[in-house]
């Protein structure tokens, strides 16, 4: 008897809330057919409909005035909250449209000077014969770097690696010069 | 006012309007003295304030139960003898029940009801917060199940225990 009786404990509370499933229901249904249960189930139904029918009683209008009042004291205490308030309230009429304008023109003059050909680099013969005489300087340089250490490399190797290389660039620079020079 | 509240205030505003009266209920059910749940119901409703910036606005209902609850339950254990907390506050329930029902309507329902909300008083929590919400506050199994960070099935089972609790208890007068 006693697990039929934990059947219908189990069960009694869903069926009143009508949370059983159609066979469940069915099943249960038909043992109250038969009379079992059925106090149990209007005991249920008289506890709920009595929680239901509680009163639901009101907070008086002073706790939240209180509530209301010290937020919103705090709310507009200092100086970043009364900025906040102001933006607050200009955003949507004036801040608002005036930044979306901004945006506006700030995409439209990227998108037109982007879009413009870029313009041709002249180099003039003044900064031609700068960055010959540059040039020369840092050979020079180079040229007294490696006599140093000419002495304790052998000339065989100095004349293909060095000399030779550094001959040919001076050459190069020298050309360029003279055809600038020319046109 | 000096100025124009700003949209936090605002929206602080709308939230205690919105919720004042069910936090209220809920802590006049647990702790069943009206003046320890309008203090209650006050520090809720400040704790929200200066956390205003962590809680959504669609979480607030269920932030505002559990922090309730929290704060009913550090009350309850403050109190020296917790089996008083038995006795309802008989004539806050009067003020607050108006015109429910008419004077004649039975004597039998008066008692019953006076013997239900004692009997709620004993049950334990969780159940006792569960069927406050659900039965007395009309709220859905999800919305609980947030409140209390509990499984869906878990509020449901608890729901049904503390009901048949109830029905257990009260069997005597509900026969008589």
């Amino acid at each position: 008897m006693k697990p039929f009786q934990d059947w219908i404990d189990d069960r009694i509370e869903a069926y009143v809330d009508g949370e059983l499933s159609p066979e469940d229901r069915e099943d249960f249904e038909r043992v109250l057919a038969v009379g079992v249960g059925e106090r149990d189930v209007l005991m249920s139904r008289r506890v709920r409909d009595g929680l239901r029918s509680l009163p639901r009683p009101m907070l008086g209008a002073g706790v939240s005035r209180h509530v209301l009042e010290h937020a919103r004291a705090e709310a507009q205490s200092g100086p970043v909250a009364w900025l906040r308030g102001v933006a607050d309230a200009l955003w949507a009429p004036v801040l608002r449209p005036v930044l979306s304008m901004a945006l506006l023109v700030l995409v439209v003059t990227s998108a037109v000077l982007i879009g413009r050909p870029a313009r041709q680099g002249v180099t003039s013969p003044a900064e031609v014969q700068r960055a010959l005489a540059e040039a020369k300087w840092a050979l020079a340089y180079v040229s007294h770097v490696g006599s140093e250490t000419g002495s304790s490399v052998r000339t065989e190797v100095l004349q293909p690696h060095v000399v030779r290389p550094m001959r040919q660039a001076l050459d190069i620079v020298l050309d360029e010069h003279h055809k600038t020079v020319i046109r | 006012m000096g100025i124009l509240p700003n949209s936090e205030y605002r929206r602080f505003e709308r939230l205690v309007h919105a919720y004042q009266h069910r936090i209220f209920g809920f802590a006049f059910y647990l702790l069943t003295d009206r003046e320890e749940a309008e203090d209650v119901t006050q520090e809720v409703l400040l704790r929200l304030w200066d956390h205003r910036s962590d809680v959504e606005e669609e979480r607030a209902l269920a932030w505002l139960l559990r922090v309730t609850r929290n704060a009913c339950i550090d009350e309850m254990r403050k109190r020296a003898h917790f089996r008083k907390l038995v006795e309802v506050d008989s004539d806050a329930l009067e003020r607050v029940s108006g015109d429910s029902l008419p004077p004649d309507a039975c004597a039998e329902q008066a008692d019953f009801q006076e013997r239900l909300e004692d009997t709620l008083c004993r049950l334990q929590e969780p159940h006792r917060s569960i069927v406050i919400l659900r039965e007395i506050q009309d709220m859905k199994y999800e919305e609980i199940a947030e409140a209390l960070d509990l499984p869906l099935n878990t509020v449901k089972v608890y729901l049904h225990r503390g009901r048949k609790f109830l029905r257990e208890q009260l069997s005597e007068v509900l026969t008589a």
